[in-house]
């Protein structure tokens, strides 16, 4: 039986560590996934109930300024069912009910509701604080070890050079800094630290996930409730609050005797402004769900090969025998610079 | 079966429809109409928050709303505005039904 030489030993192990860990690679760029979308969620559903408060301001501001009927204590407003329009109507309660007919209208709420975000905001606070942990360990850089190693080598070589002195020898066995062999000594090390890193990663990854099994997927589901929701609220608020202002458009733009035309311009221009803010707005809650729905699945997949011996999929095995080929050429170097080095000693 | 969330698209479909439409050139009693279209209809989107998660009825409720959001979006006189409002009055009441509000 003929025995290994040690340097094809050294290049067997190099690349055997090699295999395993592009799967712990492919962890980490999940997690990474993860992280990035759900912070960009949370980000994304604070903008957007920053948007409904404005929804239901902005309704308050409409009802209010048309009708000063309209602006009850209570933080309601009745509205008429058919609001009072054309020459008669007089200048309060054309719009509003007065109190004391409270049959008569539709109750609007006008009450700010930051108050009543608590729960989503706690919603966002949890998928919050999940995103910055598992980003936390999946963004941590490996340790350097060339300083360590640097550090140990200059003290080794300062203790030398006084030993040289004192003995008064020539020279020392040991090598400079930039000697070559220990830069691919240094460069072997790296790499087969970074693997250590990513292995360390996946296991504190898997600490995380089992303190909370499961948990993230409740989570998003709920708060793409509470978006729905909220959603519908803002939309109400915008519909009766751009009504509103074109029932004051009607009476501004109808009069018998015409306004000033800067002043109806002015007032149609608020209109089209209205209108284009209206439409930019229900572009939120669709792409904010649509985020929602892909931190979702990338939680999921993240979940599902977190585990031993995972089952990939078709991509996921490609990527992973891209990762082994890049960690094979890399290994191969390093081990190839080390032998070249240390050849050339 | 149709879901609560399907219900709550066909109908805040129908609310933008209402909320984008010009009303304000309008005569007089089509722009009462169309506030209490909108109002109506946003006080029954509040009820949703309490209703069922799906039902039976809800698809036919959906299809109630469908035809009106297309026949309010398709309103260029006011003929075709009153005719779009009933399609409106139609799908609203028979939610209100469905509710049972």
């Amino acid at each position: 039986m003929k025995i290994i030489p040690k340097r094809v030993a050294v290049v067997v192990v190099a690349l055997l560590s090699t295999a395993g860990c592009a799967t712990n690679q492919l962890r980490v760029e999940y997690a990474r996934e993860v992280a990035t979308q759900g912070k960009a969620a949370a980000m994304a559903s604070r903008t957007f109930l920053s948007r409904v408060e404005a929804a239901r301001q902005d309704l308050n501001i409409e009802l209010v300024s048309a009708d000063p009927a309209c602006s009850r204590s209570d933080g309601t407003s009745l509205v008429r069912r058919a609001p009072m329009l054309g020459r008669g109507a007089p200048a309060r309660a054309w719009l509003c009910v007065p109190e004391r007919w409270l049959a008569t209208g539709i109750s609007v709420s006008r009450a700010p509701i930051d108050e009543r975000f608590k729960e989503t905001l706690a919603l966002i606070g949890t998928l919050s604080a999940y995103a910055g942990a598992v980003g936390e360990i999946a963004d941590e850089k490996a340790p350097d070890p060339a300083k360590a190693i640097n550090d140990a080598l200059a003290t080794a070589l300062a203790f030398q050079g006084a030993v040289v002195a004192v003995a008064g020898a020539e020279g020392g066995p040991l090598p400079a800094a930039n000697d070559p062999r220990v830069e691919a000594v240094t460069g072997l090390i790296t790499f087969l630290t970074e693997l250590q890193h990513q292995a360390n990663q996946v296991r504190r990854l898997r600490a995380l996930v089992a303190e909370s099994p499961g948990a993230a997927n409740p989570v998003i589901s709920a708060l793409r409730n509470e978006v729905t929701r909220w959603e519908s609220s803002r939309n109400r608020d915008a519909a009766v609050a751009t009504v509103v202002n074109q029932l004051l458009l009607g009476t501004l733009i109808n009069r018998p005797v015409p306004l000033a035309p800067e002043v109806r311009r002015a007032a149609l221009r608020a209109y089209y402004d209205r209108v284009a803010a209206n439409q930019a707005a229900d572009l939120l809650e669709p792409a904010l769900t649509n985020l929602l729905n892909t931190l979702e699945q990338a939680d999921r997949d993240f979940r599902r090969i977190l585990v031993r011996d995972p089952e990939l999929n078709e991509r996921e095995s490609r990527r992973v025998a891209e990762l082994t080929r890049q960690n094979i050429v890399r290994a191969l170097e390093r081990v190839t610079a080390l032998i070249t080095a240390f050849r050339g000693a | 079966m149709a879901t609560i969330g399907n219900l709550r698209t066909a109908l805040n479909k129908l609310i933008r429809a209402l909320r984008d439409h010009e009303i304000f050139s309008l005569p007089n009693d089509i722009q009462q109409a169309w506030t209490e279209m909108v109002l109506e209809a946003s006080e029954l989107s509040a009820r949703l928050d309490d209703a069922s998660a799906s039902s039976p009825q809800y698809a036919e409720v959906i299809e109630l709303l469908n035809v009106a959001t297309a026949a309010i979006r398709s309103a260029n006189s006011a003929s075709s505005a009153r005719a779009a409002l009933a399609a409106a009055r139609r799908a609203l009441t028979r939610l209100r039904q469905v509710l049972g509000v």
